[in-house]
């Protein structure tokens, strides 16, 4: 009997630990869950392959019209301000930051300054990711080296960007580590001087636009590469290196201008003989909304420009009479550059104020899709897919900065010469080429006003307009009365948020 | 029978319907008497002139019945209303109510069953103090947002959900009528034990169970009903929105155009009314049907449901339906050993519609359509405005051509085993799966309403389909073992045990564009390969696909200890430790304590409390919970390969070929870690009359710390700038404090009885500190006012409004150019009279950004829930008010940015020369003021007192209703929503959060925007239950 009571309370115990180790028993093993659909950061960039997807990451961000949550435009800080433009919208109420680069009311917290200050520095960052870690990849030597230049091209090209808008910004050339991330400013020259250092790297090792083949139309060429060289020497006022260099890719003969002034703009015309750099759209992204990279394949600018109403579009960059007024009388880029009411819009009907809603007399034709090209799309959201490339950098603009450099080192036959090339072309697509656009043949202070000229309606709409008249000193007085202040202005502000964020590192630009 | 004596006969049974064997029937004042047979019936000789029968038993409510001159007395007797000896659900266990030391508010099947209700948390709603459920969305089957003692993070703020032992993130598989009790624990202290899981509340339900050694019971309810528009929002008809127009473009409309329709308004007439022709009355209709009973080993509970509600919107386009099966058993081996099982299966489907959206909302739509446009043209095809021509469409052609549905089919097991190897302790191991299997699908059929087309905007030139399958599969094991032990007057439980849980998320989704078949019943993507899928023009990308995984894990182990004295002090502890794989190796693992004590001082001698006093109870607790609510892997750096979103992708060629690139977008944080509660919560329990009067107080101090908000480091790094790559990193701390009161009186008197419940909540939310992100988070945009609404800053509340003020409108030119700064210049120069004055707070002589400042706060100050049950004799009626007091809305649902859109009606009292409105700025298309920019006139008090819910029901007398077999036949008639009172002039004051599916911090902080939500219906509904 004891026994048994003795033996039954053995049993109990012993079933009490069998219990007690199920209950500790460990799952700790369990708990190390790894990502199962991604790569894990570290273990990546190793074959040609992965090399190329780091290429279409840098290219990538030149892409970007919304980037930290709305949109920036170049044009944004080229265009509205200036007299040339209105932002327009829906009226002072839309987007009342956009707004106020009109009047130079705009503050460091402006939103659309984050944005594309944002979108550069995604840039940078995808470059440097390549830069960094091309050396690692056993591949082909040739082909590595013009990737390389092309991230070299693409660093430079984020750095112009921010240089010309900012000033100095934070110098970065490798992925920051967390103890960098809150870095300070370098100083301007040392911005331009690192973009040139890369350019000139790029260039000896990036292809010459004959070279590429026609699946390559969009990367990165030797001719790409001098031109933004050329005009960071211009910006620095080096008009003897930008003459020099001017010379080299005229005369390299990859470029002309395109025929006809009005074929630039059209979606037939892109990558034109006259284009240098583009930054390539296509309406199959299927982007939408929701993608808040704005990595939409296509261009935003398209429907941003289009009129509202009944034509869909969003009415911004409204070209003003000044704009206007700035084309000689039969001028044929005047109605190549805007669109005036009566026009007929493609197959979107005839232009009329009350179909837009709107007071304004002129829209924009720079970005103009027509209705079958953009919203016929047959995938994602075709308003936000708009199908034409940016023109970056075009023959015309190469040929004026050239003649500019020949003007400043006081060659003004040879800077006459280029700026009547571009006049000559526009006047061939004139109802009356004889009655247009005469020869310039002035000099002096003329001259060189004549050349400004000349890049205001050649360039017109397309972002150069407010960067130019910085660079040449005119904006204090041109600009005066839309609110430009001598030794503000000259540079946006560097934004508000990126300043708190940098823990105070970074300082702000001056009078802001 | 003696002289003078008559009989009495009747029987005894429960609310439930069952007899009661045993029950002792007494004549007042005398020693006759007798008690009920097996059946309940008893017979009784009384004295001809009546007197006063006093029925009595153990556990049920002594009755006393005037006899009157009746001869037959049936009588039910309410359970005994010992409160304090009924047996609460909590954590791990059950306890007495009088030995809780927590902050538990219980709600029991009788509440639940009154409701007709779709969804577990509406029955909770405003029944609950301390907990606000709000139900933003009328949308048949939408869930509602829970929020338990205040919102303390950014993140998911849902309560843990745990049925019958098991955990679950939603509980949109249960039937309300499968459940028997819930209980909702408050305070840190009671939801300790759940560890990270515990820092939003915990709702532990309990489905119904069998009872051992009693008979089958077998109980069928059903209910049918009409739902249909309480209120509809107040909008101009056609010749005063032509009138608006008119003044607002400042003069006739030019005769070119499509406007010029405008230039004689009284040729319009009132127009349509949209809302008129956008809802309809809609039917539900509720089947359930459950038997329980159990042998003396055994006991079982087999319940089944069908739901079926149709929406007033759109009806079946919005319905939703649902099929519940739930069998619960449970199995006595030996008297050491017992096994059970619980098995549920739920097949829903809802059907949705666009809402709260201001590009999408069918709702918003006809809020801002012209009213002279018709609903069809003379073709009867959908008509389309030629004067509203962007955002806004024909609602009901946009509810016609789009298709969106999310059915599921959700599989719950759970097995359990009880060990009792030596007296007082006991081991249970429990696992348990819940395999859920759904499909979406979305439709898009594309129309073009303007064959000539020159009107784009209603037109969808390409038709497509998306259709996705996901599975989430959640297996739990958990150990437990329990003792308890009394030594003199020393009473001791212990609880110690361990949880492991792994959770999966998996999907796979294909979209295809232009579709042969215009139509969703169509819309195949059968038989289809990739070379195939380009249209005519050679477009590829018409085919979609794409795939989710993800996973997490957690482990923990916890303890418990409960001790009291005497049952006059307690004392409760637990601690758990929790491991997540949510979490990088630097941070895994967290530990929670918790300690509560509790004392009766009605238990104590020495404390004269009055006599009418028969209960006091004062409790104290504090305790730490943590949240692992976010994403699964934001510790470890990942590559995006170009695929997800946002793209990375670029174009080349002349072919203009899209490339997909690859970059890191998102740093890592391996150090993110939990949020951590902290909760203090002091409660006193009071009961008076024998209970017929009591009264609960607490309050509570919540305050989370370490919260997890996405933090934007400097964009020079190059990753991580936009929202969803923004790392979450911990900083911060949200207080939430406050009281709650619940108060509780029950009468009985002979044929008449009643009780009634109010509960009161106050509670005060404050972003105390924002840690190391340096700005105020923005959130709730809205395209009508062109801004975001919402923040989240230090010192004000989660998710206040932030906006301009309006200080009053001009009235002339004077009061423009004497609004001037300091310097004298004018503040707002581009004003002209009828044109809103802003303040301009910072004194900078502008209105800028920087005068922008709080508005108006979305949570309310106080949430009311009040109860009433009235039984007379085979009536009884009860009522439920709910009420929010103090809560704004920001109403976004006009749009303001259009120039030409309709407008509300209280526009009619816009500032014109003649109506110097101090309120209403004037009619204006080219707005050089920006009027119409976020600020507090869109603000509005969003209090309301809703007759929530009001039921009339008639019990057929047991004498009746015996003769078909049945034990009990009630039929009732009820009304839901049948009034709101609210100074809104939106539909429907209930707004919450954004989006019941979305849980990121954008959409948290997204609260009380009205942007046209799926307002609530009025349901009249009828039903009976039926026990035989």
């Amino acid at each position: 009997m004891l026994l048994s009571k003795y033996n039954s309370m053995r049993i109990k115990l012993l079933l009490l630990s069998i219990l007690a180790s199920i209950l500790f028993w460990s799952c700790e093993d369990e708990l190390e869950k790894l990502p199962l659909l991604q790569t894990m950061d570290g273990n990546y960039y190793i074959s040609e392959t992965q090399a190329f997807e780091a290429i279409v990451a840098s290219y990538d961000p030149l892409q970007y019209n919304f980037s930290a949550g709305v949109y920036h435009f170049r044009w944004f800080l080229g265009n509205f301000t200036t007299h040339d433009v209105i932002p327009g919208g829906s009226g002072p109420n839309d987007q009342p930051q956009l707004q106020a680069f009109n009047s130079f009311s705009y503050v460091p917290s402006n939103i659309h300054l984050n944005s594309d200050w944002t979108a550069q520095y995604q840039g940078i960052y995808r470059t440097n990711a390549l830069i960094n870690m091309l050396p690692e990849i056993n591949m082909n030597d040739s082909t590595k080296s013009q990737m390389m230049a092309e991230g070299k091209f693409l660093r430079a090209f984020y750095y112009f960007n921010l240089v010309t808008a900012y000033g100095g910004v934070p110098l970065v050339d490798h992925v920051l580590a967390p103890t960098e991330f809150q870095m300070g400013r370098a100083s301007e020259d040392e911005i331009w001087d690192f973009i040139e250092l890369n350019l000139e790297e790029a260039i000896a090792d990036l292809r010459l636009r004959s070279e590429l083949s026609y699946d390559d139309y969009g990367r990165a060429t030797k001719g790409a590469a001098r031109a933004l060289l050329l005009k960071t020497l211009v910006y620095r006022e080096k008009w003897s290196d930008a003459a020099s260099l001017g010379e080299i890719i005229i005369n390299t003969n990859q470029y002309s201008l395109d025929a006809d002034y009005e074929d630039i703009f059209t979606i037939a015309g892109e990558n034109g003989p006259g284009s240098i750099f583009e930054i390539q759209r296509s309406s199959q992204g299927g982007g939408y909304w929701g993608n808040v990279n704005g990595a939409n394949d296509g261009n935003l600018a398209v429907v941003y420009q289009l009129p509202r109403g009944a034509y869909g579009g969003w009415g911004f960059n409204i070209p003003q009479q000044n704009f206007v007024n700035e084309f000689e009388s039969g001028d044929p880029r005047l109605n190549a550059s805007v669109f005036q009411i009566g026009d007929e819009l493609c197959d979107r009907g005839t232009l009329s104020k009350s179909s837009t809603g709107f007071d304004h007399d002129y829209y924009s034709k720079k970005y103009f899709a027509c209705r079958s090209e953009h919203e016929l799309i047959s995938i994602g959201d075709p308003v936000m897919n708009g199908e034409v490339n940016d023109r970056v950098i075009r023959y015309a603009d190469v040929l004026l900065l050239t003649a500019e450099a020949h003007y400043h080192q006081g060659d003004e036959s040879e800077a006459k010469i280029l700026v009547n090339q571009v006049r000559a072309r526009a006047r061939r697509s004139a109802s009356d080429p004889d009655a247009v656009l005469a020869d310039i043949t002035s000099s002096g202070a003329t001259l060189l006003s004549a050349i400004y000229h000349e890049r205001d309606v050649e360039l017109g709409l397309e972002g150069e307009k407010f960067f130019d008249l910085v660079r040449t000193g005119r904006a204090a007085t041109i600009l005066a009365d839309l609110g430009f202040e001598e030794g503000t202005h000259e540079h946006f502000p560097i934004p508000q948020r990126q300043i708190d964020l940098s823990g105070g590192n970074m300082t702000q630009n001056d009078g802001y | 029978m003696a002289l003078g004596q008559r009989l009495v006969s009747g029987t005894v049974s429960t609310e439930d319907g069952g007899e009661v064997p045993g029950v002792n029937v007494i004549l007042e004042g005398t020693n006759t008497g007798t008690t009920t047979d097996l059946d309940g019936e008893y017979a009784l000789s009384v004295p001809e002139e009546g007197g006063i029968l006093v029925y009595t038993f153990i556990g049920l409510q002594t009755q006393k019945v005037i006899i009157g001159s009746r001869s037959i007395i049936d009588v039910i007797l309410a359970e005994d209303f010992t409160e304090l000896q009924e047996i609460v659900v909590i954590g791990y266990g059950t306890q007495k109510r009088s030995a809780i030391t927590g902050a538990v508010s219980v709600t029991t099947a009788d509440e639940i069953d009154k409701l007709p209700a779709a969804r577990l948390e509406q029955v909770l709603q405003g029944r609950v103090s301390g907990v606000q459920i709000t139900q933003s969305s009328g949308s048949p089957g939408n869930a509602l947002s829970v929020r338990i003692r205040g919102v303390g993070t950014p993140n998911n703020s849902d309560p843990l959900y745990v049925v019958d032992g098991v955990w679950f993130d939603a509980v949109d598989f249960l039937s309300p009528s499968d459940i028997e009790s819930i209980s909702v624990l408050k305070d840190a202290a009671s939801a300790a034990i759940y560890g990270t899981n515990g820092a939003n509340g915990v709702v532990l339900i309990t489905t119904k169970t069998g009872t051992k050694n009693k008979k089958g019971q077998i109980s069928y309810n059903f209910y049918t009903g009409t739902q249909s528009l309480p209120k509809k929002s107040s909008v101009l008809n056609a010749q005063q929105y032509a009138e608006l127009m008119l003044e607002a473009n400042e003069g006739l409309f030019a005769d070119d155009n499509q406007f010029s329709v405008l230039n004689d308004p009284s040729a319009l007439g009132v127009g349509t009314d949209w809302q008129d022709a956008l809802f309809d009355n809609a039917p539900i209709t509720s089947h359930q049907i459950s038997a329980q009973g159990g042998s003396e080993s055994a006991t079982y509970s087999v319940m089944g449901s069908y739901f079926n509600q149709e929406g007033i919107l759109g009806r079946d386009k919005s319905g939703y339906e649902r099929y519940t099966f739930r069998l619960k058993t449970n199995q006595d081996l030996n008297k050491a050993l017992s096994i059970g099982q619980n098995i549920n299966f739920t097949r829903l489907k809802r059907n949705g519609i666009a809402e709260n959206n201001e590009f999408a909302s069918p709702v918003a739509f006809a809020q801002n359509i012209d009213p002279s446009t018709t609903v069809f043209k003379d073709d009867g095809t959908y008509s389309y405005s030629q004067l509203v021509v962007g955002d806004i469409k024909n609602p009901l052609n946009r509810i016609d051509k789009f298709n969106n549905s999310f059915a599921s089919n959700q599989i719950i097991g759970n097995v359990f085993a009880e060990l009792k190897p030596i007296e007082n302790l006991t081991f249970k191991t429990s696992g348990s799966l819940d395999l859920t299997f759904a499909e979406t699908f979305d439709f898009a059929q594309s129309y073009n309403l303007d064959p000539t087309g020159f009107y784009t905007h209603e037109q969808n030139l390409m038709n497509g389909v998306s259709k996705s399958r996901q599975k989430w599969t959640n297996i739990m094991w958990e150990n437990i073992i329990t003792y308890n032990k009394a030594i003199g007057n020393h009473n001791f439980s212990i609880l110690a045990g361990s949880t492991y849980r792994d959770r999966s998320y998996e999907q796979l989704g294909l979209s295809l564009g232009d579709l042969p078949f215009n139509s969703p019943d169509s819309a195949y993507i059968y038989g289809l390969t990739l070379d195939m899928a380009s249209d005519s023009l050679g477009n590829q990308d018409l085919l979609g696909a794409y795939e989710g995984l993800t996973e997490s894990a957690l482990f923990s182990y916890f303890a418990k200890l409960d001790y009291n004295w005497s049952e006059k002090y307690f004392l409760t502890t637990t601690v758990r430790r929790d491991g997540s794989s949510r979490f990088g190796t630097n941070n895994r693992y967290g530990i929670f304590p918790s300690l509560s004590l509790g004392w009766i001082l009605t238990k104590e001698d020495f404390l004269e409390l009055p006599s009418f006093m028969n209960f006091a109870k004062l409790r104290f607790s504090w305790g730490q919970n943590g949240n692992e609510k976010i994403d699964d892997y934001g510790f470890i750096g990942t590559i995006n390969n170009g695929a997800g979103e946002p793209g990375i992708r670029y174009v080349f060629g002349s072919g203009q070929s899209i490339y997909q690139g690859s970059a890191a977008t998102t740093p890592a944080n391996p150090d993110r870690k939990w949020e951590v509660s902290t909760q203090t919560n002091i409660g006193l329990d009071l009961s008076f009359f024998q209970d017929k009067l009591q009264f609960t107080a607490d309050y509570f101090l919540k305050r989370t710390t370490d919260i997890l908000i996405r933090k934007e480091e400097p964009a020079i790094i190059g990753t991580g700038v936009n929202f969803i790559d923004v790392p979450f990193v911990n900083a911060g701390e949200i207080v939430n404090k406050g009281f709650e009161l619940l108060l509780i009186y029950k009468k009985s008197m002979n044929d008449l009885s009643f009780d009634l419940a109010l509960n009161a909540t106050f509670i005060e939310n404050e972003v105390t500190d924002l840690g190391l992100i340096s700005t105020p988070v923005a959130s709730g945009f809205n395209q009508g006012v062109g801004g975001n609404i919402t923040r989240m800053e230090e010192g004000l509340p989660f998710g206040y409004f932030y906006g301009y003020k309006v200080l009053g409108v001009f009235q002339n030119k004077f009061e423009v150019e004497e609004y001037v700064d300091a310097t004298g210049a004018e503040i707002q120069p581009n004003a002209v009279p009828g044109d809103f004055m802003f303040s301009d707070l910072d004194a900078d002589g502008k209105i800028t950004s920087d005068d922008r400042t709080m508005i108006g706060n979305p949570y309310p100050n106080a949430i009311l829930g009040f109860t009433g049950n009235i039984f007379y004799k085979v009536f009884d009626l009860s009522v439920f008010v709910q009420s929010f007091i103090g809560n704004d809305i920001f109403n976004a649902t006009t749009r303001w940015d259009l120039g030409v859109q309709n407008r509300p009606a209280y526009r009619l009292d816009r500032w014109t020369e003649e109506n110097p409105s101090f309120t209403e700025p004037r009619a204006v298309i080219n707005d050089r003021n920006g009027n119409f920019r976020v600020s507090d006139y869109f603000v509005e008090d969003g209090s309301f007192v809703r007759l929530k819910n009001i039921q009339f029901g008639v019990t057929i007398p047991k004498s009746l209703s015996k003769k078909a077999f049945m034990q009990k036949l009630r039929w009732y008639v009820n009304i839901q929503n049948l009034v709101t009172f609210t100074n809104y002039r939106g539909m429907d004051p209930e707004i919450g959060k954004s989006n019941g599916f979305s849980n990121d911090q954008s959409a948290n902080l997204d609260v009380g925007i009205d942007r046209g939500y799926y307002p609530q219906a009025r349901v009249f509904t009828t039903g009976f239950n039926v026990t035989f």
